[in-house]
């Protein structure tokens, strides 16, 4: 059997730089707009295949492993988590139905807009008080800042605001681990990012079984 | 043995044992609280890099543990506030047997107690910044569970912190490359710019107080008032460590500025919105505001005696906040509704005095423990910046105001003063006593604060001593 870091690179060549730099750039504002965990899920485990490809620009192919092995845990933490408490929410007026955007998805797409447009202006000015290793990594590392920042702005649910964190955490250790590629720091930056998927798990159980406690009283 | 090592696993080990005990309360109290005893001991007692004779054994503490090259180090100045961080511990776990917790509290509170000492211990002090992060992890399983259904306020308390995190981590990056190219003072700068963007965000600065208010209104009062109380002084305590770190950072006016202004920032808040709270929850997450920009006030003035003051505002409101939790945690167990809680205060009138007492010290009303520390602090700042004075003036009677307003609306004063209410009471023995008991100690360290201010002001006198 393969190891993370063998699988790192045998995928390296498929898409470390700007084909992975489009996946998170895509996938990215799929999780900040869209409600419907089964694409929520999708989106992440993509999200996180290619982040881990991204991390190869910064880090040497086995810590990137660990990162993958990381991501992958808290992936199916958050699989686990949606899968014990149901895959759909109630509210479907507000999903996108036919040619009918509703009020709430128009407003998240302006906002992914703003955000993608200020990581954008973040490189072009020089403001980010990191060095560049490749523009490409770095665009992408602040794409996962601001639209991580941005669900965590504009979500109430619990889930979503436990993956804005994540991938807000993704796009700076991107840029963190540049300048600190410490096998110690890589570690725990992935054990906070295991932890806060836990935590986000349990507050999910909590807020999911009070929810539907009020709805059944 | 390592000091450090020995301090840090107990309460992590007890902590995985209370888990398993977690049905039986008082067990778990009896553990926390021993664990607090033992812990004490050890930090006031035993001789650090000195060889000892115990039991007939030869020992050796070390104050130093390194593991997979990072260090984690207990220096003599730690010895105080580790005191301090343990005696809180030991009154909230007996407070909290008192009233409802979340049955994940006493674990939590022990691993806490680990990943703090970890905060306090570790060298360089990036690893912080990790550990501050986990420490939040922490915190959210108590203070969201089962029966408070509200995981808001938990959700923004981890997001504020998870933001706060990459700052510090940033400065750390900063201090490094510093020390590679010392010439080059945009990197100091840039560092303090960090450093205290990151700090003031965990501490709860406008606008990111949000989460205050809401933890304490829909969380378990006592795990409300503890993170409030305890977990935020330990991010200040690093705040401290830093300023004892770095001389350039302590030497910086405009990082105290920040400081003065940051505090200001919460004080005003805190007055505008206190008046209008409708309950008690939120005139304790209001006024607790007021009392944190209080102590950064405090700080920002940089002078040796505001920075005891600073050290007395956190001690007494640790006592305020056990008082107002005791009080809350008996009366709104549960209960959501406004004809409930009027039920239930009527039903509790020991435990009502217990929480209005506790909140107004938190308001520093006089003749109560928050008092006199907040009356020196007015004193120093009518000297030196008379319009601050002013303002914390004003959002104190704000508090004072709203507390009165919410008593006048919810408590029945006549069947408190005829007696009615003492006679029909629901509450235990037990409870009595102990509300009696802490409304006392409340108004008597409020009476004779000399009594706790030596020992407040010897947490931070290795940082008064060189602000001099």
């Amino acid at each position: 059997m393969n190891s993370a870091s063998q699988i790192i690179e045998v995928l390296l060549p498929l898409g470390s730089g700007y084909v992975a730099v489009v996946a998170v750039s895509i996938m990215a504002p799929i999780l900040v707009v869209v409600d419907d965990r089964r694409l929520v899920i999708v989106a992440l485990a993509v999200l996180y295949l290619f982040v881990s490809l991204l991390f190869t620009n910064v880090l040497a192919p086995q810590i990137a492993g660990i990162k993958l092995i990381v991501y992958m845990v808290v992936w199916i933490i958050i699989f686990i988590c949606v899968q014990q408490k149901g895959w759909r929410y109630g509210e479907y007026s507000n999903e996108i139905g036919g040619l009918i955007v509703s009020a709430k998805i128009r407003f998240r797409v302006f906002a992914v807009i703003v955000a993608g447009l200020v990581g954008w202006q973040l490189i072009e000015t020089g403001k980010l008080p990191f060095p560049i290793v490749a523009e490409s990594v770095t665009f992408g590392a602040t794409q996962l800042v601001c639209q991580g920042l941005m669900l965590l702005a504009i979500t109430r649910q619990p889930l979503k605001v436990g993956i804005g964190i994540l991938i807000m955490f993704s796009g700076f250790g991107l840029l963190y681990s540049a300048v600190e590629p410490a096998l110690m720091v890589v570690g725990m930056l992935g054990l906070i990012d295991i932890a806060v998927a836990l935590v986000i798990c349990y507050l999910e159980l909590v807020w999911e079984t009070n929810t539907n406690k009020e709805v059944s009283t | 043995m390592s000091l450090p090592m020995l301090l840090m696993t107990i309460p992590a080990f007890v902590g995985v044992l209370l888990y398993n005990l977690r049905r039986w309360i008082w067990i778990q109290v009896t553990l926390v609280c021993g664990t607090m005893l033992l812990l004490f001991m050890l930090v006031q007692q035993a001789p650090v890099d000195q060889l000892v004779v115990l039991a007939g054994r030869d020992m050796y503490f070390r104050s130093s543990w390194e593991i997979l090259g990072r260090a984690f180090v207990l220096v003599p100045s730690d010895r105080s506030l580790l005191t301090f961080i343990f005696i809180s511990v030991f009154l909230f776990a007996v407070s909290g047997a008192v009233v409802s917790v979340t049955t994940l509290f006493y674990p939590v509170v022990l691993s806490l107690v680990s990943i703090v000492m970890a905060i306090m211990f570790v060298h360089p002090f990036i690893y912080a910044a990790l550990f501050i992060q986990i420490a939040a992890v922490a915190c959210v399983f108590m203070i969201a569970g089962n029966v408070y259904s509200r995981v808001t306020g938990a959700l923004r308390y981890l997001s504020f912190a998870s933001i706060g995190v990459p700052f510090i981590l940033m400065a750390g990056w900063q201090l490094e490359m510093y020390q590679v190219r010392p010439d080059d003072n945009l990197l100091l700068l840039q560092a303090s710019w960090m450093l205290g963007v990151g700090v003031l965000i965990l501490l709860a600065v406008v606008p990111f107080h949000s989460w205050i208010p809401i933890v304490a209104r829909s969380s378990p009062p006592i795990v409300a008032a503890f993170v409030i109380a305890v977990i935020q002084a330990v991010i200040f305590f690093f705040l401290i460590d830093m300023l004892v770190q770095f001389d350039w950072l302590r030497n910086n006016m405009q990082f105290f500025l920040a400081l003065r202004i940051s505090g200001m920032l919460m004080i005003v808040t805190g007055g505008v919105f206190v008046f209008a709270q409708r309950n008690f929850g939120g005139l304790m997450g209001y006024s607790a505001l007021i009392d944190w920009g209080c102590t950064l006030v405090a700080l920002g003035l940089r002078l040796p005696n505001s920075v005891e003051i600073a050290a007395m505002i956190i001690c007494t409101r640790v006592i305020a906040l056990i008082v107002w939790g005791i009080g809350a945690g008996t009366i709104f167990n549960s209960n959501n509704s406004t004809w409930d809680v009027r039920l239930h205060i009527r039903r509790n009138p020991f435990a009502t005095v217990s929480m209005i007492v506790g909140g107004l010290s938190l308001a520093a009303m006089p003749l109560t423990a928050g008092f006199p520390s907040r009356w020196a602090l007015l004193q120093m700042l009518a000297g030196i910046y008379p319009n601050y004075a002013i303002v914390l003036l004003v959002a104190g009677l704000c508090a004072w105001m709203g507390y009165i307003r919410v008593i006048a609306e919810t408590v029945d004063l006549t069947g408190i003063i005829d007696g009615d209410m003492y006679r029909t009471t629901s509450e235990s023995r037990g409870t009595i006593g102990l509300s009696v008991f802490v409304v006392l100690s409340l108004i008597i360290f409020g009476l004779v604060p000399q009594w706790l201010y030596p020992k407040a002001a010897s947490m931070f006198e290795h940082i008064a001593m060189i602000l001099v």
